[in-house]
């Protein structure tokens, strides 16, 4: 079965049609969701409840638009309504620029020890973060979404996203620079 | 020098919590078991409240004895007794704040342990689904937790003056070792995670099944004759539509399970009880029909008839606790007969319904060497099914082309066409639709990694229609004489 009859299923209430769905996005939509709730279990309850949603209403379902997108976008969305009660607040000065060093550096490292500690350490920071600025951070650096793209699945105008973009660029990079100043 | 992708970091991260093992499914399929009922309660609490008394009714019936190794139990369905039955003796319920969980049964055999509970007190909430979306496991003492096999079976439902909300469920795990006898059904949670009381847990002691406990039961020869029409398919000369004409039925030699003879009703095994028999079988979908079967959950939906040799109606049950789950592009059913009945039963399915696709595929000649902002206007008619649409144009957009078309407004809502350019998979590919008051207008962009396809772009135009496909098909089994 390709995707396109999986659709077709999946639009026919056929429990196959799912089935092909969770197995080929299970994985990639889970981890989506836990780098926003932070919670494996939460996280597993998102994408179940994501799936359960999309096969309930999978009449409606967009044919013409590729799925993949359409369960991320929808997994980001309810992981965020998850954390919605989450009362973290972080106090941080916001330096400029980027997570995109961070990653940069755990992309580039050649020991596995140190590509573990940097894993560790952008963990510890994506918990530092608001839950909207972790959805953002997870939506343009797992999910590849354009700004437009984050804008409409946020349901919010492109310039805010760019701010809260900026804003957990810049929280993590202070967290993650604070963090690695203190081990010195 | 290394040199990961951003997704690659982020991936590795959540990989150390998040493993690629994960198995979500089997929750998946519980949830929608428990939801669908849920839903039809919110819909027509009275209708299902009739519906769980009916269910209660037929699944108290008590059936009486012969039998070997399999027993039947009332609600339970088929157990296999090689080895020594063990239950739970009397329910048990553990309750927390307004929230109450009883264990109603547990049967451990030689190939599961089953349990059937109920969770009542369930408060209704207008902003999201009630129910934590976590199965509960079976722990044993030394905290091994048994696989899960089949994660739920709703058996009824109901509500106290429609608030609060309850459900009844079955659980399906690996058997208990012979030599433990205490176990540990453990609900993560009852509500969603952070609404209420989490990590319950309810001890539970098995002792050795009564001796009348499951009724006995023998599974006998299912050797059946089945009569199927046949489709032909014959080519449309204008699009690649097919269409389908039903020749005279074509009738199958005799044969038992299992077989392929295509599409059609399959007898699976017959179960006899000392006053009964309950069939158990399926309608398949080999392929051959003029498009995909439906598979509805609905056990009560489209029921077939059954006659007795005379060509009597008869009397049938349907077997929720016997019948095989839901499976793609098969639908199982379990029907259950009073004895004496005079052979040979015909089961005769009338109708099924299929989703019918339409297909239109068209040419546009971009030119060896399209340039960006170039456009084609193509006005042209397309029929699809029952409806008609007009490819509007196309045109030349960075790394990519749109495609706009529209239809009237009267093709219904979620049956818009599938719109695929043949050739590379395109980067990206989103749709925007837009509903006037007397046409809905569609487009299409479809952007390319280079190269971009260029020259003639074959374009295919698919949709969707549900119709009812009539047989019929029937199946034949004779009872064994006495």
């Amino acid at each position: 079965m390709d995707e396109v009859e999986a659709v077709r299923r999946l639009k026919r209430g056929e429990i196959g049609g799912l089935e092909y769905f969770v197995a080929r996005y299970q994985v990639k939509a889970t981890r989506a969701a836990f780098l926003v709730t932070q919670d494996q279990a939460r996280a597993e309850d998102v994408v179940q409840e994501t799936l359960v949603r999309i096969f309930q209403n999978s009449s409606r379902f967009d044919e013409k638009r590729p799925f993949e997108p359409y369960l991320m976008r929808s997994v980001v969305n309810a992981a965020l309504n998850a954390c919605r009660n989450d009362r973290r607040f972080v106090s941080m000065e916001s330096n400029v620029d980027v997570l995109e060093g961070l990653i940069s550096e755990a992309a580039s490292v050649e020991t596995q020890v140190e590509y573990w500690e940097l894993r560790n350490g952008i963990m510890e920071a994506l918990k530092q973060l608001p839950a909207r600025e972790r959805a953002v951070i997870v939506q343009r650096y797992y999910l590849d979404m354009s700004e437009r793209e984050m804008a409409l699945g946020l349901d919010t105008a492109p310039g805010t996203v760019k701010w809260l973009l900026h804003a957990a660029r810049n929280r993590l990079r202070d967290l993650l620079g604070r963090g690695r100043h203190d081990e010195q | 020098m290394n040199n990961r992708t951003y997704f690659e970091v982020l991936d590795d991260t959540a990989a150390d919590t998040i493993s690629d093992q994960i198995d979500l499914m089997p929750r998946i399929s519980a949830r929608l078991e428990r939801k669908s009922l849920m839903t039809t309660m919110r819909a027509r609490p009275v209708a299902s409240i009739v519906f769980v008394l009916l269910a209660l009714l037929i699944l108290t019936t008590v059936v009486y004895a012969l039998g070997r190794l399999l027993g039947y139990v009332p609600g339970i369905g088929l157990i296999d007794q090689s080895v020594p039955v063990r239950v739970l003796q009397a329910p048990i319920k553990v309750k927390q704040e307004d929230l109450t969980i009883t264990v109603l049964k547990v049967v451990a055999d030689a190939t599961q342990t089953l349990v059937v509970y109920r969770v009542n007190g369930i408060p209704a909430r207008m902003d999201g689904f009630p129910t934590c979306g976590l199965s509960p496991t079976m722990r044993l003492p030394n905290g091994t937790e048994l696989k899960a096999l089949r994660d739920a079976n709703i058996g009824g439902m109901g509500s106290e003056n429609g608030f609060p909300m309850s459900y009844q469920a079955q659980m399906s795990y690996a058997p208990v070792p012979a030599d433990v006898e205490d176990i540990v059904f453990v609900f993560p949670c009852i509500l969603p995670i952070g609404k209420g009381p989490e990590n319950w847990q309810v001890q539970i002691h098995l002792s050795p099944a009564p001796k009348d406990y499951a009724t006995p039961a023998v599974e006998i020869g299912a050797t059946f004759v089945a009569s199927n029409p046949k489709f032909v398919v014959s080519p449309s000369p204008t699009t690649d539509m097919r269409i389908f004409t039903p020749e005279s039925p074509d009738t199958l030699p005799p044969t038992s399970t299992p077989v392929s003879n295509g599409s059609g009703l399959y007898l699976e095994k017959v179960i006899e009880l000392p006053n009964s028999y309950i069939l158990v079988g399926n309608f398949t979908d080999a392929g051959d029909l003029p498009g995909a079967l439906e598979v509805s959950s609905d056990p009560y939906e489209s029921l077939p008839r059954i006659e007795d040799g005379a060509g009597n109606p008869v009397a049938f049950k349907v077997r929720t606790d016997v019948k095989p789950p839901m499976g793609s592009g098969v639908r199982y059913w379990a029907f259950e007969v009073a004895k004496p009945v005079l052979g040979p039963l015909k089961i005769t399915l009338d109708q099924v319904n299929i989703a019918k696709f339409y297909t239109f595929e068209f040419n546009v000649d971009a030119g060896a060497n399209p340039q960006t902002g170039q456009k084609w206007d193509l006005n042209l008619p397309v029929q699809l099914g029952n409806y008609e649409y007009v490819m509007d144009s196309v045109e030349m957009i960075e790394n990519g082309y749109l495609f706009k078309y529209h239809s009237g407004t009267d093709v219904p809502e979620g049956t818009s066409p599938m719109f695929n350019l043949i050739g590379p998979t395109p980067k990206q590919h989103s749709g925007e639709l837009r509903n006037g008051k007397t046409i809905v207008e569609y487009s299409e962009k479809l952007v390319y990694s280079p190269p971009l396809p260029t020259g003639q772009l074959t374009v295919e135009l698919t949709s969707m229609e549900t119709v009812p496909l009539h047989g019929p098909w029937t199946l034949t089994w004779s009872p064994p004489g006495k």
